[in-house]
């Protein structure tokens, strides 16, 4: 589904509630996925996710456009997961990938994967290992698997260069690598 | 090329995104450098990973929730005439411009029409022909055939800008 941008902000700013819909409608996969991949799951992903679009609506009157409104709504929550992280950083204990409730919380459900193939333990680290990633590598290597969005658009997210973007990149997956395949065998993979 | 500019190039070489002769050096290297071959695999098996984890889907009644929590009230589905007034709306300067068009089409064309002559007059002698076709009905094809592409490219720039 694409929408035309222009013409959902003239409806948002009228304060029309299904131009509302239709942004939440669009969004909320992934605005959750995002907050997934920068915090682990947690009890209060939902909540934040809400949070997020409470504050776009809020935030429509001092919208000027400049960026996309999607680029918008990746800062925001990009923001809101930085701040709740520092506030909450005694009790982000974050859950084990591994661990079966963690998937099946209440309120979201995962597509099916085949929790059976060779790559799934290493998936299950992966999952647990994001979250604890430094914040600016974290920030910039999941907007770039999450969404493949251009390192441009990832550098006016996060208001850093191009330049850095790539360097964060990087030094992100090198610092996933470190950790996830320390002295793993080379995989051949066809 | 080194071993260590190699080794930071690995994720462009994974993509395609490099030069040929660096893409070439970079081919060369993996056959004979067992250290930049297992970085490579390594490469390709975390970017994999990346982009295959899981994705995960919100309860339908998330956007509801939002609404209510906005104190917005949550919009049933949209009637047959509520969506041929929202479109309708949306192609109002348009159809303004057609009924000026309508009720003034007989003041207006016969001016237009003149103007037309001659700029074609104009053209012609700027170009030395002086058989341009000046019939009515291809000064009114000619003329539609603007105005539709004119509306296209207005239309097509509007969507190009807007779409995401």
């Amino acid at each position: 589904m694409a929408l035309a941008e222009d013409e959902l902000l003239r409806r948002l700013r009228r304060s029309d509630a299904r131009a509302f819909a239709q942004l939440v409608d669009y969004y909320k996969d992934m605005v959750i996925n995002l907050i997934v991949r920068m915090r682990g799951i947690a009890e209060d992903t939902e909540d934040l996710a809400q949070e997020v679009f409470l504050r776009v609506w809020k935030g429509l009157p001092e919208f000027r456009g400049d960026a996309k409104l999607s680029t918008w709504i990746y800062r925001i929550t990009i923001n809101l997961c930085i701040a709740e992280g520092k506030t909450a950083r005694a009790r982000a204990q974050f859950l084990p990938a591994e661990d079966v409730a963690l998937w099946s919380h209440p309120s979201m459900h995962t597509e099916a994967g085949n929790p059976y193939s060779e790559e799934a333990p290493l998936k299950a680290r992966l999952a647990r290992l994001i979250p604890q990633m430094p914040e600016k590598y974290r920030t910039a290597v999941t907007l770039y698997y999450l969404k493949n969005l251009s390192y441009f658009e990832i550098g006016e997210i996060m208001d850093i260069p191009m330049g850095t973007v790539k360097s964060y990149l990087f030094r992100g997956k090198a610092w996933l690598r470190e950790r996830l395949l320390p002295n793993e065998p080379t995989v051949e993979r066809s | 090329m080194t071993h260590d500019e190699a080794l930071t190039r690995l994720s462009d070489f994974l993509y395609g995104n490099l030069p040929r002769d660096e893409h070439q050096s970079i081919t060369l290297m993996l056959e004979t450098d067992s250290e930049l071959r297992r970085a490579y695999e390594e490469e390709r098996l975390l970017d994999g990973l990346l982009r295959t984890q899981e994705w995960i889907h919100v309860r339908p009644d998330f956007t509801t929730r939002v609404l209510a929590h906005a104190g917005l009230p949550v919009p049933h589905g949209e009637t047959v005439l509520e969506g041929f007034l929202e479109r309708l709306s949306a192609y109002a300067p348009i159809g303004t411009f057609a009924v000026v068009i309508l009720f003034y089409g007989q003041a207006i064309v016969p001016r237009l029409w003149s103007m037309w002559r001659g700029v074609l007059d104009w053209t012609g002698t700027a170009i030395g022909v002086s058989t341009l076709p000046t019939s009515p009905a291809f000064a009114a094809t000619s003329l539609a055939l603007l105005a539709v592409a004119v509306v296209l490219s207005f239309e097509l720039g509007r969507r190009g800008q807007s779409s995401f």
